[in-house]
């Protein structure tokens, strides 16, 4: 019963609304020419919408001209920051991109030249090889000299173990036998730099730098009480 | 047996609705291909029940005003996210209807938060609490101003679940189709219909003692 009026109360809400049509809307009419209950749903529903309509025929009071104006200037905005976004994605941010990379690019190539630079000290080369491999041979031609028979060398110690040998001859090799730490590497380009400038024969350099240099632990000797070792050096 | 044949009142309403349909397709291809006087267009044919809708749901002029804009300019912004170019309007009234929707939990949230602190700059929806405050509402025999009622029933609208004040509002006052309804609520239009006689139910009896 109570779903019968339910039923009947929907369809007079759509009558209402001007939803019903054909038969329908005849079966309505019908039902509310017969029943007071039918007329009285008809009544709720009628007088609900009368009030719905009177208060949504009240408009808006906006300003249209400058609602206009204004929804004017932003979609003006949108499209000059829409087409500065598209300049940016489409032109400056591929730029920044390629600029990055060139950045990195010269930035690795700067690393790697500072690495391998040509003119750079031969003492260097030799302790940034002596860190790098166990053993390292780094030529200083410019102490290339006479070939003296008694350029046996000298053999560079630290704490009693043998770091590495300085030898004469055609062209002076330092030969780093071990993995050294940098600075004992550093010592021993020290040494050898010292020796280079302040030796005038640069042949004799074997000779002169075990009483000419002495740093930290680092001792030197005459490589001629250690004949082993100059098989290894290249003459 | 026989189908009715249109009248040629009937059929030059179509036709005029035809043609309607055309030129506002045509707005919204050259909108979407960039051509902002064509969206201009197209926003002065929908910007008025896109206000009268937003104001029934917000019950702010102001607030409507805003929102319609936000509405439109977002539209524009994402035309090319609409896929019948023909459904133009139903495709704004959804934007205007989520914006409104959003709108009004921030602003039940702020509410919520500053209950002890009425705002200052009450408006025409802001109306009812004073209303409600000095008894008017209590005091049927006491006839209710055109201003009063038309907030009554707005409070009586805000308290619809929110498919029916949905529905209500297009359909029942805004007098927009029933299909564009049940596409803008993702409903069948049955349930348009049935929103509305829920809706309308609902408010009678909230208002029932003042009609």
């Amino acid at each position: 019963m109570k779903n019968d009026t339910q039923h009947l109360d929907f369809l007079i809400s759509q009558y209402v609304d001007g939803c019903l049509e054909g038969t329908s809307k005849k079966s309505v009419e019908q039902k509310m020419l017969a029943d007071p209950g039918a007329r009285a749903l008809y009544v709720e529903h009628r007088e609900t919408q009368d009030l719905l309509d009177d208060w949504g025929n009240r408009i808006p009071l906006i300003h249209w001209d400058e609602f206009d104006q204004k929804l004017a200037a932003r979609l003006e905005h949108e499209v000059v920051g829409g087409e500065r976004a598209s300049i940016f994605r489409r032109w400056i941010r591929p730029m920044a991109a390629a600029a990055a990379l060139f950045v990195a690019a010269t930035l690795g190539y700067a690393w790697h030249a500072l690495s391998h630079t040509p003119g750079e000290t031969p003492e260097r080369s030799v302790a940034r090889a002596s860190t790098e491999r166990p053993h390292a041979v780094v030529e200083y031609p410019e102490a290339a000299g006479g070939n003296h028979p008694s350029h046996a060398g000298v053999v560079v110690e630290e704490a009693g173990a043998q770091l590495g040998t300085v030898a004469g001859g055609r062209a002076l090799h330092t030969t780093i036998d071990r993995p050294a730490d940098e600075e004992a590497a550093q010592s021993l380009r020290e040494n050898v730099a010292y020796g280079l400038q302040n030796v005038a024969d640069k042949s004799n350099l074997a000779n002169t730098l075990p009483s000419a240099v002495a740093v930290g632990e680092l001792t030197t000797r005459p490589a001629s009480d250690d004949k082993s070792n100059d098989a290894a050096f290249p003459q | 047996m026989s189908q009715r044949l249109p009248t040629d009142s009937q059929a030059q309403a179509a036709q005029e609705q035809a043609a309607l349909a055309s030129q506002e397709l045509g707005l919204v291809l050259a909108a979407k291909a960039g051509d902002r006087v064509a969206f201009g267009k197209l926003a002065q044919q929908y910007q008025r029940q896109c206000a009268a809708v937003a104001l029934r749901l917000l019950g702010n002029t102001h607030d409507a005003a805003e929102l319609v804009q936000d509405a439109l300019v977002k539209a524009y912004k994402n035309l090319d996210q609409l896929q019948q170019s023909d459904r133009f309007g139903s495709w704004l009234m959804r934007i205007v209807t989520n914006l409104a929707l959003n709108f009004r939990r921030s602003r039940g949230r702020r509410q919520a938060i500053s209950l002890e602190q009425p705002a200052a700059d009450s408006d025409e929806g802001e109306d009812l609490r004073a209303t409600i405050a000095s008894g008017i509402l209590d005091a049927p025999e006491k006839p209710l101003t055109s201003a009063e009622l038309g907030s009554a029933i707005q409070r009586a609208i805000d308290g619809l679940p929110e498919k029916q004040r949905l529905a209500l509002v297009m359909f029942a006052i805004e007098k927009m189709p029933q299909k564009d309804v049940a596409e803008i609520l993702s409903c069948s239009v049955e349930a348009v219909k049935w929103h509305v006689f829920m809706a309308r139910k609902q408010l009678r009896k909230s208002l029932g003692t003042y009609m």
